[in-house]
């Protein structure tokens, strides 16, 4: 506990960690048992199919949306009613569970498509968080304190000069969200899915699953890794070894989830 | 990475070899009750979901504990207006 006290940094982490995966754990939880079988997806893509045909009428005869389930097809379109029936509002109080029936049918249809999407998006938004949180962080530390008009003064200059300075780097958000689609998403697709085979194989039951699985993502890839750091260490006596362990460390699993 | 924000190898090299411990160490203590809840509770098909937002806050944690350094912004910053 003393460590923790020591290192606000680790200690501060599992907090926010456990809150939102047990929020998100319970939302995605919801909806194991539903979408398994065969019949499901058939249905989803009959259903696909109506929707597609009424958001057709919709948008070019300008007909009301008939289909029961409305809210859903439209939530297909990009575009968004202006005229709201209440029948769209009421269907719009129940718009998470639409949202996330929309999500199974993609991800049981074409699964590394619909992650290597969704990868994109959120790998997108992690980048910019990353580039806006420590300009937020920098203006909270700037928080004035006037004591002397002058030099308040001068702060609020120093400020606006902070702001200005920020310039938000584009390239960067795309070439995160690359390789969120391309790399990170399909290469995560295969982890999850080795993991769960390698438990099948094993046998494994009850709480010995996610532990084995942990395990084996957080230390077992890495000790893989390391020993080919290792090998490569062994086998190249070349001038640029550091430059081959820092290109393999910065690649290193342990780091990456 | 180092390369293009204008710092010499070593430099790199130290500031990794710096931070990476207690990075490594801060990674275990948040991403292992993560991944333990996760591949308790979530389905499989979801477990990327879980991981992928977990990941924006930790992303976020890493942003504030490691900001850029100034010369660093300086350099993008010069980049960018020569691109201009």
């Amino acid at each position: 506990m003393s460590y923790f006290l020591k290192h606000p940094k680790i200690a501060a982490a599992p907090m926010g960690a456990f809150a939102l995966t047990s929020a998100s754990s319970i939302l995605m939880g919801r909806h194991t048992s539903q979408q398994t079988s065969k019949k499901a997806t058939q249905t989803a893509s009959r259903y696909l199919n109506s929707c597609a045909q009424e958001l057709y009428k919709y948008k070019i005869h300008n007909v009301p949306l008939q289909n029961q389930n409305q809210f859903q097809c439209r939530f297909l379109s990009s575009e968004t009613s202006k005229q709201a029936t209440p029948a769209a509002k009421e269907a719009s109080a129940k718009s998470s569970s639409g949202f996330v029936a929309w999500y199974e049918i993609h991800l049981q249809a074409r699964p590394i498509a619909t992650k290597a999407v969704t990868g994109s998006i959120l790998w997108g938004l992690g980048d910019i968080v990353a580039q806006i949180v420590p300009s937020m962080m920098e203006n909270d530390d700037e928080a004035p304190t006037p004591i002397d008009t002058a030099q308040s003064q001068e702060h609020e200059t120093q400020l606006v000069a902070k702001k200005t300075d920020f310039e938000y780097d584009y390239p960067r958000t795309a070439r995160a969200m690359f390789f969120g689609f391309a790399i990170h998403a399909p290469l995560s697709h295969m982890h999850f899915n080795f993991l769960e085979w390698m438990t099948i194989k094993g046998s494994f039951s009850g709480l010995s699953i996610p532990i084995f699985k942990t395990v084996m993502e957080q230390v077992g890839y890495c000790m893989v890794w390391f020993g080919l750091v290792w090998f490569v260490q062994f086998v190249s006596a070349s001038r640029n070894l550091k430059l081959v362990n820092l290109f393999l460390l910065t690649l290193s699993p342990c780091l990456a989830p | 990475m180092g390369a293009m924000q204008g710092k010499t190898f070593q430099q790199v090299y130290d500031r990794i070899a710096d931070v990476i411990w207690d990075t490594q160490k801060a990674q275990w203590v948040f991403w292992i009750p993560v991944q333990l809840l996760n591949f308790r509770f979530v389905p499989v098909r979801h477990q990327l979901n879980v991981v992928l937002l977990t990941s924006v806050v930790w992303t976020a944690l890493l942003s504030a504990w490691y900001p850029p350094e100034e010369e660093n912004k300086a350099a993008v910053k010069k980049e960018s207006e020569e691109k201009k």
